[in-house]
């Protein structure tokens, strides 16, 4: 397929978690395809700090004060430290405005945060889709669970998501590679556990780690995951999942990608007669010059805020205030996850047990409150608000044993101490919940109406904070918590809250939310913008709600299946 | 000019109560490119880390402390690591226990082990002694098992574990780093 007076067929808006896939899917249809991203590049295989023993480092990980400071947003993500540093932006050359404080996680680098994403992987159910719908909040979903499963079994099997099958109707099974391993620990407690709790399953964690390599990713040269635990360093192995490692590579061979990094997206172009989106303009971030690119299509993947930011600022005569937002819809609806309520407590005995390798992910524990039709509402006089909030939350954990880092902070001099030190100590459980977020409209991102980012653009504002729904179903997360250890046998139990601010859970979606009309929703059910045809937006700022399950996995499903939808739409001539 | 004094004037200099980001990148840059710094610890103050290093981490079976150059790790965290403000105190601190009368370096090797003692002893105290012994200590500790000597010898070091397995205790033999 030859574009016809126009730069390219297709220009994707960003390289990461949905913006690698599109770029993938078009290129593989035969679509001549560019990828901007506002990120440095970054070659697979050529990560600066991977493989890096501490005594590498000169400060053995930690980071200067100079860094922290130029990174005082990310230097909060749990994954900050001296080998993953560079991965994230400088805050002070990116800056946002927090009207409520919101935590805005963001990557410099090609890939964006598919290269240091936590990598698990959960298909969402028929109930999440149902949920707006069911409740009244936020706008109802234009999709339901049989729409999108047949793209979980597309995506799936590239991606690579170790998994066991459980038959649980609140999170589906998928094509999945053979399971991690619990551990003798984490067998011993799921036993008791679901003893105790029927309703409450203790399952191996679904890794986007490859638990065996199929051809699918051994032909892009990824092999078995190597248990490093350094995945956001990134892997020249292909351990993981990352657009790096995968999706560009894959679009590369095809010989239909162009990818352009530094390239800092302004605006979405549209001509007002033609009622269509032309292109995009973007910026060279090294060079300061504008550049304006044309396309048939345009997809929009440049993460939750960050595409809302730029369609926000995409403004003609016929939408003054951004691309297709004639309702002042465009950026409402701001969500994550919340969460961080949880516990941890001390395991007695298995002394003589121990491992071999840092494990991609532990346990987890699928939404038990307030399910449509399993067994917690056979048992109980169940109805939505049981609890205290609607909707629900899933646990993620692990058991390990102790190592020397106790020896940090910890007591003890000499031959003593030293011998101590050198053998592990007791096994440890914890777990902490995500949960799902009720949508609110008058939770938004906007335009600041003076500051500009050196490029232009002008900065985000954030306004979006969190209800009693969210505090009532944390507290319920660290009580239940505390609830499943001491089923568990489980001793020096100790509850812990988290109430992390909106994006510290770094699962922000919605402000393009998914709909029926134009006048409550921005997009249609294809990702489709309702008022301009040949725009879409895949990323998580397309999201109606949340789910609790962690949603990459769900990006890409939702990426894959609009880019059908394009494509069929580019061959019969209607785009 | 003594140590300690040549570090309150540089901390003049470099404007150590600063609060501007600027003036931290150009304090911690400068940090860098002064040749003075570079030259840390003297003498007196080196051995003495370096003792109290392998009182806390001995030469048992596998090699000590000092062996695994943690002292000079202590020594270039000291002083390119920390911020002025933190270093002043940190070395003040020190030389508090150097200068004490007796100094530790005076004092008999049981009695040095002793004291080491009690110092860990009162760690969480909160004392500006012990405060001081908690942050050295922790250096030392990082120095040492963070090094290629701590890491592969005093402890199991494995870059590429491969796929997780479960394996016995005994199989292993000492903690994973």
């Amino acid at each position: 397929m030859k574009a016809h007076n126009m730069d390219f067929d297709v220009i994707v808006v960003g390289s990461g978690m949905s913006g690698g896939i599109a770029a993938k899917e078009f290129c593989e249809k035969g679509y001549k395809t560019l990828v901007l991203d506002r990120g440095e590049p970054i070659e697979h295989g050529q990560y600066k700090t991977e493989g890096l023993a501490p005594w590498q480092l000169p400060y053995r990980g930690e980071v200067l004060t100079e860094f922290k400071l130029q990174q005082h947003i990310q230097k909060n993500i749990y994954i900050y430290n001296d080998f993953t540093k560079h991965h994230l932006i400088n805050d002070l050359e990116n800056p946002y405005e927090q009207k409520q404080p919101f935590i805005w996680y963001r990557s410099a680098t090609v890939g964006g945060k598919s290269l240091i994403w936590g990598r698990q992987s959960y298909r969402w159910c028929e109930q999440d889709f149902k949920a707006n719908k069911r409740d009244g909040h936020g706008v109802d979903w234009p999709v339901r669970y049989p729409d999108i499963a047949p793209w979980y079994d597309h995506i799936e099997p590239f991606v690579g998501i170790s998994g066991s099958y459980e038959n649980l109707p609140q999170l589906p099974d998928g094509k999945f590679l053979p399971p991690q391993s619990l551990n003798v620990v984490e067998r011993d407690m799921k036993a008791k556990v679901e003893q105790a709790y029927p309703e409450r399953k203790f399952i191996p964690a679904r890794m986007a780690n490859l638990s065996k390599a199929n051809k699918v990713h051994t032909d892009l040269g990824r092999v078995q995951c190597q248990a490093r635990s350094e995945c956001s360093r990134g892997c020249s192995f292909g351990g993981y999942y990352s657009s790096n490692s995968a999706a560009l590579p894959a679009a590369k061979r095809t010989g239909n990608l162009t990818l352009i990094a530094n390239a800092q997206v302004q605006e979405v172009l549209y001509d007002d007669v033609a009622c269509k989106a032309t292109g995009v303009r973007y910026v060279d971030s090294k060079t300061g010059k504008s550049h304006s690119i044309s396309a048939k299509v345009v997809f929009m993947c440049a993460s939750t805020l960050g595409s809302v930011q730029i369609l926000l600022n995409s403004k003609s005569t016929t939408f003054p205030n951004g691309i297709g937002n004639r309702y002042d819809i465009l950026g409402r609806y701001i969500m994550d996850h919340c969460g961080g309520g949880g516990a941890s407590g001390k395991i007695s005995g298995y002394l003589d047990d121990y491992y071999k390798g840092r494990r991609p992910g532990g346990v987890y524990i699928p939404r038990f409150r307030n399910l449509e039709n399993t067994l917690s509402i056979a048992k109980s006089t169940n109805n939505q608000t049981e609890n205290g909030f609607l909707r629900g939350y899933g646990f993620q954990g692990g058991a390990s044993r102790s190592g020397w880092q106790w020896a940090k902070n910890g007591q003890g001099v000499g031959v003593d101490f030293k011998a101590k030190v050198s053998q592990p100590g007791n096994w440890y459980f914890s777990m902490w919940g995500f949960g799902e977020v009720l949508p609110r409209f008058e939770n938004r991102v906007m335009l600041h109406s003076t500051k500009t980012d050196q490029w232009g653009l002008p900065i985000l504002v954030t306004d979006v904070v969190y209800k009693d729904n969210e505090k009532n179903m944390v507290d319920d997360m660290t009580a239940t918590a505390v609830e499943i250890l001491v089923a568990a046998g489980l001793e020096d139990i100790k509850g812990f809250e988290g109430y992390a601010p909106p994006g510290g859970a770094i699962h922000e979606m919605g402000g393009c939310c998914m709909g029926h009309d134009v006048t409550s929703s921005y997009l249609n059910k294809w990702n489709q913008c309702h008022e301009v045809a040949n725009l879409f937006v895949t990323d998580g700022s397309a999201f109606s709600s949340t789910s609790c399950v962690n949603p990459s996995i769900t990006f890409m499903a939702f990426t894959a299946r609009a880019v059908d939808y394009a494509d069929k739409q580019l061959k019969a001539g209607i785009l | 000019m003594n140590r300690r004094q040549f570090l309150v004037n540089l901390s003049v200099v470099l404007g150590c109560s600063v609060t501007s980001i600027n003036s931290m990148v150009i304090a911690a840059t400068s940090a860098f490119d002064s040749e003075t710094m570079k030259t840390g610890f003297t003498e007196k103050q080196l051995e003495c880390i370096k003792l109290i290093s392998d009182i806390i981490i001995p030469h048992t079976d596998t090699p000590s402390a000092s062996e695994a150059d943690a002292h000079l790790y202590v020594d270039y965290y000291v002083h390119h690591f920390m911020t002025p403000d933190e270093r002043i105190k940190f070395v003040g601190q020190f030389d508090n226990l150097l200068n004490a009368n007796p100094s530790f370096l005076d004092l008999s090797a049981s009695q040095q082990v002793n004291s080491i003692e009690i110092l860990d002893g009162d760690m969480y105290q909160g004392s500006e002694q012990t405060t001081f012994y908690r942050k050295l200590k922790q250096l030392i500790v990082i120095g040492y098992y963070t090094s290629k000597i701590g890491a592969t010898q005093a402890l199991k070091f494995d870059p590429i574990p491969g796929p997780y397995q479960e394996l016995k205790l005994s199989e292993v033999g000492r903690v994973w780093f």
